[in-house]
């Protein structure tokens, strides 16, 4: 027989380890289930399409002015498709559990951390083709 | 008109959808365009991968290629189990299945990276 799972012994694996996902409070109404499968969805494919975006910078569009720009544009919508994709797990994992013990669904700070990326690399973005527009002209 | 859709008591035949709000046929769609952003991203891979024959740099692409047909039959298997987990009140929760798919996705983010960090 297999010992029960040591809950609350601190200091020892099992305290950092949290019961499964299963065993937690009691199952909830499956729509709500089946909402949150969704919204880890909706971010997987966000995170698709910002590794898609990223790889048709660096090969799809004309070279800028400025040497690595299309690399740099690359790069941090793929970095920020990384962030997404690893958080992802653990959000809908969290608002899992919330919904199984009746709490609050938990804050994310990812869609502010989203927005503020995506605003910085547009502008990155602009500044690179104006200076390329610039360079062309002058 | 109620906001949410009750779920209908009564004996229901197998084939009945679940609810009126058509959850498990919306989230079957969510997979399905899952696996179609997996082939587009695919595809890209593929065509960065340089194209001068076999190379380890069309590894991402390629893996990319297989998940996106593996999840779109897996997404069928999916609501047909759901559907039937639901019906017999069993947990209607699919851990490991997601947990597959975000590091999945998250391989794919670094390998894409490591392309572009090497692309020249």
């Amino acid at each position: 027989m297999q010992p029960e799972p040591a809950q609350g012994q601190p200091g020892g694996p099992a305290a950092r380890r949290r019961p499964p996902l299963r065993e937690v409070g009691e199952e909830p109404d499956y729509r709500f289930t089946l909402a949150n499968e969704r919204t880890f969805l909706a971010w997987i494919r966000t995170a698709l399409a910002l590794l898609a975006a990223g790889v048709a910078v660096v090969q799809l569009i004309p070279q800028f002015g400025i040497p690595y720009g299309r690399h740099v544009l690359g790069v941090a919508l793929s970095v920020l498709s990384l962030i997404v994709a690893l958080t992802s797990y653990a959000r809908w994992e969290h608002s899992e559990r919330a919904m199984r013990l009746n709490q609050p669904l938990p804050h994310s700070r990812l869609p502010q951390l989203l927005g503020w990326g995506l605003a910085v690399i547009s502008i990155v973005a602009m500044a690179l083709v104006l200076i390329s527009a610039g360079q062309a002209g002058g | 008109v109620s906001g949410a859709a009750p779920v209908p008591d009564g004996p229901l035949d197998n084939e009945e959808v679940l609810d009126r709000g058509l959850q498990n046929e919306r989230t079957y769609l969510s997979w399905q365009r899952t696996g179609l952003s997996y082939a587009a991203v695919g595809a890209l891979l593929l065509h960065g991968s340089g194209g001068r024959g076999l190379s380890v740099r069309m590894v991402p692409g390629m893996l990319a290629l297989v998940a996106a047909a593996t999840l779109m039959l897996r997404a069928y298997l999916h609501y047909r189990g759901t559907h039937h987990r639901v019906r017999q009140d069993l947990p209607a929760v699919a851990p490991r299945l997601i947990a597959g798919v975000a590091a999945l996705t998250a391989g794919l983010a670094l390998g894409g990276l490591v392309l572009q960090v090497t692309w020249r």
